[in-house]
Parts: C-alpha cells; structure tokens; sequence
C-alpha cells in the first residue's frame, strides 16, 4: 500500500483509530477471556517451566495407577506430551474402582515404590496421608504464577488437604448432576426436577409414556454395597436437616467430632424410602443398577433421565456411545432443602516411597499436569476442569454446554459430604449392604436403618472416634 | 560302574570292624552316599513350600488373634479370640455362611445327579459318530474362567437387554428377573454354576462308568436286570468313589466360589447371594479389616475340612474289602 497518497491528517486520524481501537478491544473483553486466552497461548511462567523441562528426563520411566475411568484416554493423551517434552516414558496403569483402591492401600502398606503418582479419590484422603509427600513445602517453592493454587475449585483444595497437610493436587473431580432426555421432557412438557416430589413425579410421568412407550422413568444406583451406599450419600443431605453423621454437614467446623451415625433418622429414612418409591420407574433388574449400567440405559434412549456423575456426561455427546446426543441436558440435582452437589474425583499425590529423583519427575509431572494450560488441554482431550480459569474458558462452554450446570452446582458441593477417614469404604459398603436388604424388602427401612447405625456406630467407636449411643 | 567304583563304595558302606575305630563318615560322603544327599535335595522344594504356603497360612492364624488393619492408625495388638467371637455375633457373616450352605445343600446333590445323567448319556453314546466333538463341546464351560462365565450370563439373562427375556417377549411369556430380584438371584446363580461345573463331574462319571467290566451289565440283563437295577446296584456302589471325589472337588469350588457370583450379583440383591468368600473378599480387601477377615478365612477353612471328612469317610468305606 502507498502510503504517501493519504494526507498527514488522514494518516492522523487512522493511527488514532487504531490506537482507540487496540484500547477498547483490550478493554472491552472480559477477565476471563482474557484469563482463558492466556491458558491457552501459555503464561510467561508456563513458557519457563516448560523451558526447563525439556530433555530433562530422557530415559526415565515415570509410573502412575490410576482408576479406569472416562478421562484416562484423554490423561494418556495429555500425558504424551510430557514424553515429548521431557523424554520420559509415562507408563499409566489404570484399574477398577474397588481394584485400583485395593492395589494403592497395598502398595501403601508395603512402602511400595512401584508407583511415582498415586491417584486417588476424595473419600480415600486420610489412607494416603500416611504413604504421600505432604507438598506443603514444595508449594511454596513453587512459582506462584505457574501453581495459581488458588484457581483450584476450594472444595477440592479442601478434598486433597487432611489436617493441615495437602497431599496432592486435583485434576479430574467430578459433581452429581440431575441428566434428562429433551425430547421426552419436552414432548411430555415436564421441567427438569427441583425438588424431590418433581423428581418422582417426573420419573412416574416418563415411564412408559403414551409418546414415549419403550422408555422408562429413570435408573439409580440401586446395586448392592458401595453403589447404593454411595447414592445415599449423595441424597441424604437434600433433604432439610439431612446428615449421615451428627457432625458432618455443610459449613460443620469438624466433620468428624461426632461421628454418631443417623442412617436412621427421619431424613435417612426417608432417602431410602425415595429410592424405594422410584424402583416401579425403573428398568427391570432395578436392584441390580450400577453406575455403568444407567449411564448406559441413558445413552441409548432407554430411561429418561439419571442423576449421575458428570463424568459420564461427555459418554452421552459421543454419536459411538450415545443416541441422545442432541437431546440430552443437565440440570443441578433436585432437593428439598439447600442444595448440597455431591462431590468426588480425582487427585494426583506424590509416592513418599519412591526414589528421591523419581519423586521431582512425578512433582514436575503434576505441577505441569495441574497447570491452567494443560488443564484447558485435558479437558479439551475429554478431561475435567479442576480449576475456575478453565471452567471459563470460552472455548471448553462451547465444546460442553453443561459446564453452565457445573458452574451453578460446584459452590454448593462440600469436601466432607462422604467421609473423607479411613474407615469411609467400610461405611459406604457396610449402609449399602443394610440399604439393598431394604431394598430387597428382606427387612423394613427402619431395621435396616438401625442396624445399619449400630455397624457403622460399632466400627467407629472401635476406630477411637465419638459416637453417643 | 567299574571294579574301582564298586570296590570303593563297598568299603565306604562296609560295617565297621572291631578293630576299627567308629569314626563319622566325612560330609562329602554322607552328602553323597548318605540321607543327607536326599535331604539336601528335596530341600530347595520345601523351603519353597514353606515359604508360599506354610508360612501365609501361620501367619494368617498369627494375625488372626490380633486387631490388625491394614493402613489403620491404631497399633496392633493381641485381642485373643476377640475376632473369632465377633464372627458369631455377626449377622452379615452368618448370614453369609447360611447362603455358602444352601449352596452346597443345593447344588451338590443337583451337580452329582446331572454329572451322572450327562455321564450315562455320553458313555451310551461313546461309539457314536461326532461323539468325540460334542463331548468336546460339552467340557467347554468348564473350561471358562468363571468371570467370563458370570459377564456371559449376565448380558444373556438381563431383565432389560438380555437375549432371553427377548426370545420370552416374542413368545408373549412374562419377562423374568434372574440375577435382579431377591426371589430369582440365588437359584440362576446356581443354575449358572451348574451349567458350569456338570459337565466336569460328568467327565469324571463317564471315566468311573467306562471303568466298570460290560459283563457285569451282562450278568445282570440275563438275571432280568431293569434299569433301575442297573442303576442302583450296579452303577451307584461302583461309582461311589468318583461320587466322593467329585463331592469334595464341587464343596471346595463351591466354599471358595467368588468370580461367578462377583461378576453376576455381587452378592445382591440385598444379601440374597452373598456367600461367604464374597463376604471375606468385602471385609478383607474393600475394607481392610485383615486381621478379621483372617478370622473368617480360618473358621471357612475349618468347616471345608469337616464337610471334606464326610466325603472322606465315604471314600473309605468303598476301600473296605467286601
């Protein structure tokens, strides 16, 4: 272009135009734009640490166990990357839920170096006190600007925190979230549940419909032990007054002061007695419902909705896995009181046990893994957002519409909604086992209930903590 | 050997004369021509044994009079027969035990029947054309590992998407429950393990019938013999000992049977198939209570002897000469 042509007032003008414009635009996004848009291109500190780790640790072997969930294709995918750039070999061994626990609590107890990265669960947090690095110092050598701990959702820097101690680093946590069928609610004009008596209400009016004749109303997870027991979990504090333990309720200064059970209290019972009411609106073999199978009856149009783990919710936009790609949605879990969003997932912790080098491999794993970057990266692959940059992050709500949902539940979620000591796998195996005779109608929700109460009261009192009788 | 080797040896293995004095063979000698020398070599072998089986079931009997948790924050301690008090007081446990012998009531009288039905069809049928293939086919469900059976059954026999309710939907017959409702769950469990493990028993049958002479069956038929005959006193007596073997084979695969009913129900509905290595497995592995759960393996490991002993002693009746 020749510039010579214009006057020097027209070039004036343009350059002031520019100028005006340069300054609104960069005024006018919003932070978080702006936040989101560095995460993706890299702050300085990413640019540095990731400077520094390039070739640093060729042909090391970094070794991680982890749950075979959803995300481990996109965590693989993720952890590639670091291969790339630091030449080690990231082995990622992936098992069941009760396997992985299992092989972890083992290792653990055998100080056990075969693992760098332990990855483990919310309610699992005291096991691993005693066999992770506690990173409180590492922390604080870390650059600030790299780490942004405090873009952690709180409720999962609580979650990976015991007693002061903070033991590892969430990457993946995971909130109940209430998922139905558009085409069937809105072809039935019914409104995603809000409370309790919506939910029967709406699981009654979907099944089986006129309109809709091979769908069933919705599924839970009704199977027995740790499903069931976890499910009661997540119901219990959704109704007004509602807490498994005398001391563990939102907003409780110590959960675990007094661990007097009240799976027998009116609102336990009643959370049973809900799940009793919807099994005519469930599919056959109700009793036997786990996490898989409904998220499985959901995807292929064969319940109307599930109150399921967001987890699964990328499994129902996936046209492999799912027919109701474009007629599904997600709304908060219904309740009768204050809304209390379950939560969980997932947390990467440092083997006390492993080999001091191997231990700085697996810190600057995590670090880089957990950074606002690669977190935008991971949840792009099919991960999930740890962090408030990147649940809004533009891009990621435009990639998953139900993030919006994610936004409205995660501040009403708290660490502690299931126990977070080492007895909580006892607890939620033993609730469910008494849960499923309920079920099963071998015993009356009250019998189960209390007895369900004197287990868990015994096992706690054995474990030193306060249980009134 | 040659005349040296002999003549050595024979001085080395001679008895001692008088006049000699009783001096101790040296080491190399004892190793070589001595006990030592077999000692020695079965030693490799039992310290192996020891090590992979001795010493886990000492220590479980050890750890089982402790409070011992794996990953637990409390020490460990003695609590004497604590656990072992508890197991009876335990309605969860019991209530495990009594489904482990409904089981064994059930289905050991139902697999040695079957085994034997399959058995005297296949050995009426050994001569046949394409014999040899369907008995082939007819162990394959033994073969199976029991999780592949479990996952096999249970999408063939799921109330929603199994193949079975839909071949019953098509013939207008009432959708049925198997492995979901408390009514139905134990019984196709233990139709499941019988379509697995009848065709092992039938195997050991058929061996025990084609070992008995066909000229007592002769015998028989010229005295007028009627099936019934053949069966009761010719087969039964003559079969008691496989009978005993396959009891005591199906009793320990029973007490021990985890994958088939982890992989089908899990030990639900309610407590409806929860058998008592479900149960240990829970306590043991989801829970950790390893000390109790060590209890609970002793106590099963005891009552398998006993219900073994039975079977046993039956063995032994058939070694008494007539």
């Amino acid at each position: 272009m020749n510039w010579s042509r214009f006057t020097h007032k027209v070039r004036l003008v343009a350059a002031v135009a520019l100028t005006l414009a340069l300054v609104v635009g960069a005024c006018g996004g919003d932070d978080d734009d702006a936040d989101s848009q560095e995460a993706v291109a890299g702050s300085a500190a990413y640019k540095k640490f990731t400077d520094g780790l390039k070739d640093k640790y060729a042909g090391k072997e970094l070794r991680i166990i982890t749950i075979s969930d959803p995300f481990v294709p996109a965590f693989k995918q993720t952890a590639a990357e670091f291969s790339e750039l630091t030449g080690a070999k990231v082995t990622t061994d992936q098992f069941g839920y009760d396997p992985v626990y299992e092989k972890e609590i083992l290792a653990c107890e055998q100080e056990s170096s075969t693992y760098d990265v332990i990855v483990f669960d919310v309610p699992w947090t005291e096991a691993f006190v005693d066999c992770t690095e506690h990173i409180d110092a590492r922390l604080k050598r870390a650059d600030p600007e790299l780490i942004k701990y405090d873009d952690f959702f709180p409720v999962m820097r609580e979650a990976t925190t015991w007693k002061g101690k903070t033991i590892g680093l969430p990457f993946a946590p995971y909130f109940v979230l209430q998922h139905y069928n558009t085409e069937v609610y809105e072809g039935l004009g019914l409104e995603p549940a809000k409370t309790f008596d919506d939910f029967v209400t709406n699981a009654k009016a979907t099944n089986k419909s006129e309109e809709f004749s091979n769908i069933y109303g919705t599924a839970l997870n009704n199977q027995a032990g740790s499903a069931v027991g976890q499910a009661f979990f997540e119901y219990i504090y959704n109704f007004p007054g509602g807490k498994p333990f005398e001391s563990m309720y939102p907003g409780s200064k110590d959960a675990y002061s007094d661990m007097t059970p009240l799976f027998s209290s009116p609102q336990g019972i009643e959370t049973v007695e809900l799940f009793k009411k919807l099994i005519p609106y469930e599919p056959p073999g109700a009793l036997n419902t786990d996490w898989t199978a409904r998220q499985s009856y959901f995807n292929t149009g064969k319940i109307a909705s599930v109150n399921q783990w967001d987890v699964t919710t990328p499994s129902a936009s996936d046209p492999e896995q799912s027919v109701v790609v474009d007629t599904h949605a997600t709304a908060a879990f219904p309740t009768d009181g204050e809304l209390v969003t379950q939560v969980g997932g997932w947390s990467m912790g440092l083997n006390k046990h492993s080999d001091p080098a191997q231990k700085d491999m697996a810190w600057d794993f995590m670090q880089w893994f957990t950074t606002p970057e690669t977190s935008v990266a991971f949840s792009k692959a099919g991960g999930f957002p740890p962090r408030q940059s990147t649940l809004e992050n533009a891009e990621l709500n435009d990639q998953y519409p139900w993030y919006s949902t994610l936004k409205e539940v995660i501040p009403t979620s708290f660490a502690d909604c299931r126990p977070r000591i080492k007895e909580s796998f006892d607890i939620i195996n033993t609730l469910g086992t008494h849960i499923s005779e309920a079920l099963a109608g071998d015993v009356s929700t009250e019998e189960a209930m209390k007895a369900a109460d004197e287990e868990i009261g015994a096992m706690l009192k054995k474990a030193g903590y306060t249980v009134k009788s | 050997m040659t005349d040296i080797q002999k003549s050595t040896v024979a001085e080395r293995t001679a008895a001692p004369t008088s006049d000699q004095p009783d001096a101790p063979l040296p080491l190399r000698s004892r190793i070589m021509d001595g006990n030592l020398g077999g000692y020695l070599l079965l030693l490799p072998a039992v310290l192996i044994l020891a090590l992979l089986t001795i010493w886990p079931i000492v220590y479980s009997i050890a750890i089982s009079f402790t409070n011992y948790r794996v990953n637990s924050r409390q020490p460990t301690e003695f609590i004497g027969l604590d656990n072992f008090t508890q197991l009876f007081s335990d309605d969860t446990f019991l209530g495990a035990l009594w489904i482990t012998a409904k089981f064994v009531l059930v289905a050991i009288p139902l697999q040695l029947i079957l085994g034997y039905v399959c058995a005297r069809i296949l050995s009426a049928a050994h001569d046949m054309p394409g014999a040899r293939i369907f008995r082939t086919f007819f162990i394959v469900p033994t073969m199976m590992t029991s999780l592949a059976v479990a996952l096999f059954w249970g999408y063939i026999l799921d109330p929603f998407i199994g193949v079975y309710n839909w071949i019953l939907a098509q013939f207008g017959l009432p959708q049925q429950e198997f492995f979901t409702s408390t009514d139905s769950a134990f019984r196709t469990v233990v139709a499941v393990y019988l379509w697995q493990w009848v065709p092992f028993t039938a195997m050991l049958f058929m061996a025990g019938l084609l070992s008995i002479p066909r000229q007592i069956y002769e015998a028989a038929s010229i005295d007028g013999a009627r099936w019934y005959h053949r069966v009761l006193q010719i087969d039964f007596p003559l079969l008691k000992r496989v009978g005993a073997i396959a009891g005591i084979l199906a009793t320990v695969e029973i007490i021990r049977l985890f994958d088939l009913v982890y992989g089908t129900t899990q030990g639900g509905p309610g407590t409806s198939t929860l058998t008592n290595a479900i149960e240990i497995f829970r306590i043991g592995f989801q829970d950790f209570n390893t000390a109790y759960a060590a209890a609970a393996s002793l106590l099963i490991l005891v009552v398998t002897i006993l219900i073994s002993q039975l079977f046993v002693r039956a063995l032994k009746e058939t070694e008494q000469p007539a």
